[in-house]
């Protein structure tokens, strides 16, 4: 009798999930405006902020400064000065799109990967504290230091990203104490040199899912500190950016000079759905790859394109199917 | 008055008068004859855009589109009125995709350099505009556009490879002091910079649109139709691309131009719209950088100088094509109803006339309706190229001459 009940569970859970994928699948997506000129629009971050607004920094083109800007709640973007006083800017590493930064849980504190894979923590404005070098190096490519793009914080404030070899590291932000994990990026024999983490987030048990350059998604416990290598949902390299969204991975993917195509990870079955090529509303293509997203506590997607017209999109899934 | 005589005269008035009229119509309906040369069927399957030009040695260059094959680059001989199958895509790529990834199109405009090298490009056709499935997921894919140069003195076909991988190249304009060729890309619509001497190439990123035709100016800087409402324009001394929000001058709301040609004195631009209803002039002195626009670089002025439809004719119709006459005047078919007007605006008069209805000369049953691309030799023969289509009997893919059509000043 138990076996008879765990069995339909199983199927009604399953049907349940694929009809709520299947409603995810129709989500819509629509440009909001950034009233910044071409070469100033390449979003390269977005958070919530405790507040609940939305905050975006455009990274600095040549010559000209990076920009600051809000979301209020009709989605409305107004560029501002600074960030909120209780968040760390540090210009030098916000602005500059050759560095992966994030902030600790405080946000108080600015942890980055420099352009030859260096640990980095600030806390103020000035050069940082040099914590590791944890970047390898990728053969045949003139500059090819093996740098992750993306940096993930569990629950309790750990940081996790991805050094040589696709090599898990842990960083503590508070005591800077820096670990080096036993769990490694998936990779095929030989390509280990590409295996960065390019994208990540985390999902409401806990559970990481990361993106690689390659194209791999994985998911990683940071207790029992497992790394599984879920697939490969896309022909193409690189995972540009993952969101954990009502419950499923929802992510962008592609190669910079390819198109970007979007899919979906059900941690519930398990399973990949593929999206196809990402298009607005109106049906037209968005060409140019994804630089960032987030999904917010209203329950959309915020994320933004790069390029020199670069701009934010918005998702919102359809109620009905 | 007898009632019967009284009925019968209002008949017969009621006819002449009826007659006098249509005569009189027919009168003035005026016609502007051409002559066709059929392109060699052989290499196109119907069609062919932007891509004409005349070249020093005074023959005309013509890129023709084989949906699903190999587009071909040919030569006609004016003198000789004979073909030359110049450049068969896929024989000198030794590429041999097909459908989606075939180089079956030449669509950029066929550049000439100032040594008579003779540029062009191709693309892909057959577009699914929504997947692309030319990206990405199919295996083969689409290569890219392949840019060519071919030395009419040596016979000398150079493939200079792929500009950006999986797009295909259109537009195009060349400076031949700074000795560079300005294209950009489809789907992407990046603005690409070839430099002739060293074979390298530039990526400036999106445009924003899909302008068919680029013009440049006296200073060398390039311009084409943007995002909705913009003109991006590419300055060769800062070596970056602006967008210029356009502010209309006249009556009518702005449309994006199509065709769009600089003038003689490469002061202004001169350009017409897909159903647009008014010729547009821009003028580039006007051109202002404020930051007052939030997300554009500043403002250009442009202003509408005419209807771009005959008088008699009560809305605007289809233009495809434009070019500049060697008499200054900017000349641009308009069909309108399946009727082919051909129409000119003379800037130093400001005004847009009809020069009549297109017919082709010894086929007036003939009905040359879509021209998608033009050029001008240096006696003032204006070539233009026409699709295969028409309203009755199906004009063969072709090109027409306009014999000395714009040798003298604009009336």
């Amino acid at each position: 009798m138990r076996k008879i009940s765990f069995i339909v569970f199983s199927i009604l859970l399953i049907t349940f999930s694929s009809i709520f994928c299947e409603e995810i699948i129709n989500f819509a997506l629509d440009i909001l405006n950034l009233p910044f000129p071409p070469y100033q629009r390449n979003v390269v971050k977005l958070i919530e902020a405790p507040n609940g607004l939305i905050y975006g920094i455009t990274s600095a083109p040549g010559n000209s400064s990076g920009r600051i800007f809000v979301i209020d709640k009709n989605y409305k973007t107004h560029e501002i000065n600074r960030l909120p006083d209780d968040v760390l800017q540090v210009d030098s590493v916000i602005f500059n799109p050759d560095i992966t930064w994030t902030w600790d849980k405080t946000r108080r504190k600015i942890i980055a990967l420099d352009k030859s894979g260096t640990l980095k923590v600030y806390d103020k404005n000035g050069p940082g504290k040099e914590i590791l070098k944890i970047a390898g190096t990728r053969p045949y490519e003139p500059q090819g230091f093996q740098i992750s793009r993306a940096f993930v914080q569990d629950t309790t404030g750990n940081l996790y990203t991805a050094g040589k070899d696709g090599i898990m590291f842990k960083f503590n932000p508070e005591t800077l104490e820096i670990k080096k994990l036993q769990a490694k990026l998936p990779a095929i024999k030989g390509r280990e040199p590409w295996a960065s983490l390019d994208a990540a987030t985390v999902g409401n048990d806990g559970t990481i899912y990361l993106g690689t350059f390659d194209g791999y998604i994985a998911s990683f416990n940071p207790e029992t500190g497992t790394l599984i290598n879920l697939g490969k949902p896309l022909r193409q390299q690189r995972i540009q950016s993952l969101v954990f969204f009502n419950g499923i991975v929802f992510g962008i993917g592609g190669e910079s000079d390819g198109l970007a195509r979007w899919f979906i990870y059900d941690p519930l079955t398990k399973g990949f759905n593929l999206g196809g090529t990402l298009k607005k509303k109106e049906n037209k293509l968005i060409y140019e790859p994804v630089n960032t997203m987030i999904a917010t506590n209203k329950g959309v997607i915020i994320g933004s394109f790069s390029g020199r017209l670069g701009s934010l999109f918005i998702i919102k899934t359809e109620k009905e199917k | 008055m007898n009632r019967s005589i009284q009925k019968n005269l209002i008949v017969f008035f009621m006819v002449f008068i009826l007659t006098a009229a249509g005569l009189t119509r027919e009168q003035k309906q005026q016609y502007v004859e051409c002559e066709m040369f059929p392109i060699p069927e052989s290499t196109h399957n119907g069609s062919g855009y932007t891509a004409i030009e005349v070249g020093k040695d005074g023959n005309i260059y013509v890129g023709t589109a084989y949906y699903g094959s190999s587009a071909h680059l040919v030569r006609f001989n004016p003198r000789k009125l004979k073909w030359d199958d110049i450049i068969d895509a896929h024989k000198i790529t030794r590429e041999t995709g097909t459908g989606l990834d075939s180089q079956s199109k030449f669509h950029a405009k066929i550049l000439v350099d100032a040594d008579g090298t003779i540029w062009a490009a191709t693309k892909q056709g057959n577009e699914n505009f929504i997947e692309r499935p030319e990206f990405g997921e199919n295996p083969s894919g689409y290569p890219g556009g392949h840019l060519f140069s071919f030395n009419p003195k040596t016979n000398q076909v150079i493939d200079h490879g792929i500009l950006r991988k999986q797009e295909g190249i259109m537009g195009g304009s060349i400076d031949k002091k700074r000795k560079k060729l300005y294209y950009w890309s489809d789907p992407k619509q990046h603005f690409l910079i070839y430099d002739i001497e060293t074979g390298s190439l530039k990526d400036l990123g999106t445009t924003g649109g899909s302008p068919r035709y680029t013009a440049i100016d006296w200073k060398g800087r390039v311009f084409g139709t943007g995002r909705p409402g913009i003109i991006w324009m590419y300055d060769p001394e800062t070596d970056r691309l602006y967008d210029l929000i356009v502010k209309i001058e006249g009556p009518g709301q702005y449309k994006d131009p199509y065709a769009m040609v600089a003038s003689s004195d490469g002061k202004k631009i001169f350009a017409c719209a897909i159903g647009g209803e008014y010729v547009m002039e821009f003028d580039l002195s006007t051109i202002c950088f404020t930051s007052a626009s939030e997300d554009a670089d500043g403002f250009i002025i442009c202003r509408h100088v005419g209807k771009s439809y005959p008088e008699n004719e009560k809305k605007q119709g289809d233009q495809h094509t434009g070019v500049l006459g060697k008499d200054g005047c900017f000349y641009f078919p308009n069909v309108i109803d399946k009727t082919p007007y051909l129409m000119r605006y003379n800037p130093e008069k400001v005004r847009v006339e009809c020069l009549g209805i297109i017919r082709i000369k010894g086929n007036p049953d003939l009905k040359p309706l879509y021209a998608q691309g033009a050029c001008t030799t240096t006696d003032g023969t204006i070539y233009m190229k026409f699709i295969s289509a028409g309203a009755g009997k199906l004009m063969p893919y072709s090109i027409v001459r306009f014999n000395k059509l714009s040798t003298k000043p604009g009336i």
